[in-house]
């Protein structure tokens, strides 16, 4: 759509019809021009500067007006899905997958998902993706949005220190609640990002199974094993404590399982294997999405302006070259005899 | 105007002489069809019908074998009008190396003069498209010529076409007249006949006004803005030296195409290009087969 920045000046437009009544070129008599003969090229000139006086006319009228395409959104199908990602803010996670505070060219957990999650979202320009964060409470960072900016500042602003706790229940929560505002079209994701689990209370267990019936999501979660912990698809030895308590994550994931969407979890030892989860999820993600583009306003009256800079010089040029049909010298009435 | 009324006595020697004899009982200098007396014998009459016994035709009268008497009868001489139809179409003013319009008041001027001295009576049109913008009844009154001329050097031309010159053609007399036709022939060939063909019985006179300078418009390169002074119409034209060829060529085909024209109707137009030489004049009138 485009916009004027002084509509008002619109008004003086008809005068770009000037130049179909006055001619640029001073004219002289010859008769009978029907009977003498006229080359395309001629016509063509005819019509070219009636053309470009029109033209610069209307350019300039046009220039004046200040006009500039109106920014927006646009609506567009892509290719990808909904996304909320879910991030675990805990202390642990500053620390690296060795479990130890990160020193020389080692990363800690947080980093390596910021970066890797960085580098996910640039490979996916049409998802529309939503941030949340959970420890103590959990904490919506980002709405759903298709800003790319906005996502990427999200996530490089979750380098703060972590805090303690680790509210997986109320996190989940929290992002399948964020998928209210996901596009009705395309799939719905919510990838949790952490190291670890805590018990879910019953009354909050009721609430995810009703939100998850609800919304339909897929969910993901990316587990960020430290060297040494137990792996969440192993039951352990026989005889070894199992409950909620001492092995949380096992029990979320069987949680999560018995929800009733579709579900995976990876789990990662190493910001590579992390990478790999990562490309997995992405591949699994790619279907038709309808979100939004953002444009931006552009100003357009410099090409008008140049347009009619253009045509006036075109024109000023034909006056360069005008001259005479034939010089006007009328000779004496009576030849001298 | 003060070296005009000279140069109109540089006329006087213009003169014509038609083919056929006119009728008419005015005295002038054409062969006449009344019979009389007169220098040019035309033929022998009953004295009863001429009754003009001092012609008597001795030879005839004596030889006949009823006895009849006869008398010999000669042409009378006759005058007539020479009429002037101007086209005074807007294109009239238009030109490059000519004053069209001075030369028209020019030779309008002297051919009253030459009409008078001739003792012919003479008459004007000017029509401009179809309006008549001047007209002069047939005179023979001194000073009449530099009237005329100074009529047709203020007349302001006007419109277009043949149509007002085909009306006024149509409404000439048929006989006693000889019709200058002064005109810069800016006409279409087809125009031109139908003209011509309005004229038809009476001998005609064109006087064609040609303008060396729009027949050969230059080649140097550049950007021409033309306008038709008849119907104001405008053109911008990309002037290149192919272009002024084609002009050139064109114009030729265009004349070639008019005289071709003139010479069906048994005509010869009198081409004055440019500027009047009355030597080429007096020669060409004396020529012109009317």
């Amino acid at each position: 759509m485009i916009g004027f920045g002084l509509p008002l000046a619109l008004c003086a437009l008809p005068l770009a019809l000037l130049p179909l009544a006055a001619r640029w070129l001073k004219s002289g008599d010859v008769p009978r021009l029907d009977l003498r003969p006229a080359d395309g090229a001629s016509r063509a000139v005819d019509l070219g500067l009636t053309a470009l006086g029109v033209t610069a006319i209307a350019a300039l009228v046009l220039g004046i007006s200040d006009p500039y395409l109106k920014g927006g959104a646009v609506p567009h199908r892509g290719n990808g899905s909904n996304l909320v990602l879910l991030i675990d803010r805990s202390s642990s996670m500053d620390d690296t997958f060795a479990g130890r505070a990160p020193g020389g060219q080692e990363e800690s957990k947080s980093a390596a998902a910021r970066r890797i999650l960085q580098d996910f979202i640039e490979q996916r320009p049409d998802d529309r993706i939503g941030i949340a964060a959970f420890s103590t409470a959990p904490l919506q960072v980002l709405p759903m949005t298709t800003s790319r900016t906005a996502v990427a500042a999200a996530i490089a602003a979750q380098d703060e220190r972590g805090l303690s706790q680790t509210d997986v229940g109320r996190g989940l929560a929290l992002a399948m609640e964020m998928m209210r505002d996901a596009s009705s079209l395309g799939s719905r994701a919510v990838v949790m990002v952490s190291d670890g689990a805590a018990v879910i209370a019953p009354p909050v267990q009721d609430m995810l199974r009703e939100l998850a019936a609800e919304q339909g999501v897929n969910l993901y979660w990316l587990y960020l094993r430290t060297v040494g912990a137990k792996s969440i698809f192993d039951d352990g030895r026989p005889g070894e404590s199992n409950t909620p308590q001492t092995r949380p994550e096992r029990h979320l994931h069987l949680f999560l399982q018995r929800l009733g969407v579709t579900y995976r979890a990876f789990e990662a030892e190493s910001p590579e294997a992390v990478e790999e989860a990562v490309a997995e999820i992405g591949k699994m993600e790619a279907r038709p999405i309808l979100t939004e583009r953002i444009l931006p306003r552009r100003d357009l009256d410099w090409l008008c302006h140049l347009l009619a800079a253009i045509a006036a010089g075109l024109l000023a040029l034909a006056r360069w070259f005008e001259r005479p049909y034939a010089p006007r010298r009328p000779a004496p009435l009576m030849r001298p005899a | 105007m003060s070296a005009g009324e000279s140069e109109l006595y540089l006329f006087d020697a213009l003169a014509w002489r038609l083919a056929r004899a006119q009728p008419g009982l005015r005295e002038g200098s054409h062969r006449g069809r009344m019979r009389g007396a007169g220098e040019a014998f035309a033929d022998i009459a009953a004295l009863l019908a001429h009754p003009d016994p001092r012609r008597l035709d001795l030879r005839r009268s004596l030889t006949d074998p009823f006895g009849g008497f006869f008398v010999r009868r000669f042409e009378r001489r006759t005058d007539l009008v020479l009429h002037l139809l101007l086209d005074g179409s807007a294109s009239l003013a238009a030109g490059a190396s000519s004053d069209r319009q001075g030369l028209a008041a020019l030779l309008a001027g002297g051919l009253a003069q030459a009409a008078r001295r001739g003792g012919d009576r003479f008459a004007m049109q000017a029509i401009g498209g179809e309006v008549e913008l001047l007209s002069q009844p047939p005179s023979r009154r001194a000073g009449l010529g530099d009237e005329i001329r100074a009529r047709i050097t203020a007349m302001i031309p006007q419109g277009q076409g043949a149509a007002g010159l085909i009306a006024a053609a149509e409404a000439l007399p048929q006989a006693r007249i000889l019709v200058a036709l002064v005109s810069d022939f800016d006409h279409a060939p087809a125009e031109l006949d139908a003209l011509l063909a309005a004229l038809s019985p009476r001998p005609v006179l064109p006087v064609w006004l040609r303008d060396t300078g729009l027949e050969e418009p230059p080649d140097r390169f550049g950007l021409v803005e033309t306008r038709d002074p008849e119907t104001g119409r405008r053109r911008t034209v990309l002037a290149t030296r192919r272009w002024a060829a084609r002009q050139v060529q064109a114009g030729r085909d265009h004349r070639d195409a008019l005289r071709r024209v003139f010479a069906a109707h048994g005509l010869r137009a009198i081409e004055i290009a440019d500027s009047i030489d009355m030597n080429a004049l007096i020669a060409a009138l004396e020529e012109a087969p009317l």
